[in-house]
Formats: C-alpha cells, sequence, structure tokens
C-alpha cells in the first residue's frame, strides 16, 4: 500500500512538473513573439535595419555607414534586369 | 482616430480581398470598423456575404438621391460596411465625369462617422475618380498595394503618389527570382514601404469565392497572420496621427 502509494505520488509530481515546463515554454514563446513583433517598428520612416537601430539607439546622427555587401546586391540587381537599369535612374523622389 | 484608403498600383494585386482581410483583422483586435467600399466594381461587399446580384450601395443611393445611410450593413463579430452599389451606365458616366462633388455627402459626414469608429477605410480602384481628390486630403494615409513585378514597378517609377502614401507588398512569391529582387530593390529605393510582406496564399483567393474575409475563412493561414500583423503595424504607426 505504502509502496503504491510511493509510485503514485512519484508520478503526479513528474507529471506535474511535464506539464508546468510545457505552460511555461508556451508563454515564452509567446513573449518571443511579441518581442520579434515589436523590433519591426522600430524606426518609422527610415530603413529599418541594424545598424539604422543602433544609429537610433545610441543617437549617432553623424554616423556615416556604408553597407558595401548590400550596395554589392543592389548592383548586381539592377544589372541582371535591363528594365530596372533604366527606371531606377529615372525613380522620382517619393514624397514624404 | 486613422481614416485610411486601400489603393492598389494597379488592378488585380488583391486590394479588395486585403481591405477585407485588413477590416476584419482590427475588428478581431477590438476596434471598431467602418469599411468603404470606393470601387464601381462594388466586390468587398461579397466578402462579407452580401448576395451577388446585391446592387444597392451608398453610391447608387447618391446618384439617385437617396439617403446613403440606408445602404450601411453591419457583420456579425467584423466590421461595418458601406457597399459601393452597381451603377446604371448613365451615373457611372456622371462619377468618371468631372462630378467631384457627388460623393459630398458622405465626405461631409467623415466627421461624424470618426466619432462612431476607430478606423474608417476606403478600399479605392486603382484609376483615380474626381471625387477622389476631395478625399485625399481629408485621410491620414493611403496605404498604396503593390506586387513585385515589373509592372508595377513602372507604374510605381513614373507615377507621383500623393503625400501620405506608404507602400505594402501583397502576393509575394519567394520562390520567384524576380520578386526577392524587387522586394531587395524597393526595400533600399522605395521610402515609406511597410516592413512587412504579404505573401501569396490560396486561401487569399479562396475567400472571396467562400464570401468570407479571409482571417474568418481560415484563421490560421500564413495570410491571416501576415494580415493580423499588418493591423498590428498600423495600430502602432497610424492610431492617433491625427490627435
Amino acid at each position: 500500500m505504502q509502496r503504491g502509494w510511493k509510485y503514485f505520488s512519484t508520478s503526479f509530481f513528474c507529471a506535474l512538473a511535464v506539464i508546468l515546463s510545457l505552460t511555461l515554454f508556451y508563454f515564452w514563446r509567446t513573449v518571443m513573439k511579441n518581442q520579434n513583433f515589436y523590433t519591426s517598428e522600430a524606426a518609422e520612416g527610415d530603413r529599418q535595419d541594424d545598424i539604422s537601430a543602433l544609429r537610433d539607439a545610441f543617437s549617432l546622427l553623424s554616423f556615416r555607414y556604408v553597407d558595401i555587401a548590400r550596395e554589392e546586391r543592389l548592383k548586381e540587381i539592377v544589372s541582371r534586369w535591363p528594365l530596372l537599369a533604366e527606371t531606377v535612374l529615372s525613380q522620382p523622389e517619393q514624397p514624404l | 482616430m486613422p481614416q485610411i484608403a486601400l489603393q492598389g498600383v494597379r488592378g488585380g494585386v488583391g486590394t479588395t480581398s486585403l481591405c477585407a482581410g485588413l477590416g476584419w483583422a482590427l475588428a478581431a483586435l477590438g476596434e471598431r470598423v467602418l469599411l468603404i467600399d470606393g470601387s464601381p466594381v462594388s466586390q468587398l461587399g461579397m466578402h462579407f456575404n452580401l448576395p451577388a446580384q446585391q446592387e444597392n450601395g451608398w453610391m447608387k443611393a447618391l446618384c439617385e438621391g437617396e439617403a446613403w445611410q440606408h445602404s450601411a450593413l453591419r457583420y456579425p463579430e467584423g466590421p461595418d460596411l458601406l457597399p459601393h452599389g452597381v451603377l446604371s451606365h448613365q451615373h457611372a458616366l456622371t462619377i468618371t465625369g468631372q462630378n467631384a462633388a457627388i460623393a459630398a455627402p458622405l465626405l461631409q459626414a467623415l466627421p461624424d462617422l470618426q466619432a462612431r469608429y476607430q478606423w474608417i477605410i476606403f478600399d479605392l480602384p486603382a484609376d483615380s475618380l474626381p471625387w477622389h481628390e476631395t478625399l485625399y486630403p481629408k485621410l491620414d494615409g493611403i496605404l498604396c498595394v503593390t506586387q513585385p513585378d515589373a509592372n508595377c514597378h513602372l507604374r510605381l517609377s513614373q507615377r507621383r503618389f500623393p503625400a501620405g502614401t506608404r507602400f505594402i507588398i501583397n502576393q509575394f512569391n519567394a520562390n520567384s527570382r524576380l520578386q526577392q529582387d524587387l522586394h531587395q530593390l524597393w526595400m533600399a529605393s522605395l521610402t515609406q514601404l511597410i516592413p512587412l510582406l504579404i505573401h501569396r496564399d490560396e486561401a487569399l483567393a479562396e475567400a472571396l469565392m467562400m464570401k468570407q474575409p479571409v482571417g474568418e475563412y481560415r484563421p490560421h493561414a500564413l495570410v491571416s497572420e501576415e494580415i493580423i500583423t499588418l493591423a498590428n503595424w498600423l495600430l502602432l504607426n497610424l492610431k492617433g496621427v491625427r490627435s
């Protein structure tokens, strides 16, 4: 009888631990999901990348940063499609 | 309280479906929403189970000298709706002609409507009509719906857009090299591009066939989750613009 009770209580606590950890994981995932979501609105009206976020966070207004890899990528894209080469030069300034 | 319009950079980019989905998503987030169909095709109502043969609507009422208020409808647990109405040939000519004052009774009522609704969203056709010119200055923002293809790119580079226009990419196909390239280029060159993507999803295409907004028809589809994200983005970035 005593032995049976012991087994029962052990398995009960095990089940409780599993349920607790699952609940914690669920909450953690929800929080992480929200964090991801909120970062997307970080810099309204500006380019939204890590460098811009850093610049804004530390008020580095005069910080000049050129993302060379990105520039190269854009050059490749423009040279790949003939229509883009024509339109990118003639693109009017979009109003703010 | 924001008053915005969704307008496609051209027809067929999914503006009306996105508008229905967005109205549903904002309502699901607890906002009071009024959708106003500004397109003579008058399809927005079909997303909210209106009969396909339904001809009544606010513009039709105004053309016939009746009260536009009578065409308003309420969708359970969703947004309120003003369908456009199917116009006779003569009335269609009136609104495409120089008669910008035709929509005046509705536009004058907007301040009153703003007191009742947290969001007023117009679904406008890609080709501007004269009455849009009186609407634009009253708006807090225009969401210009685009799709990464050559046609939209050309239009974006040729046209001038009203101040306060933001761009949103719809029907994005991640497997397309062309779409990936245009997305990267637009991210770098198009100011006011909303940093979100609405992917091409069969659920959005099916939603109109099922006569439901996509968020109600397939709440867990990728596109429904992305429209909820867009609704949240608008809540964070546009709510309280005017106050």
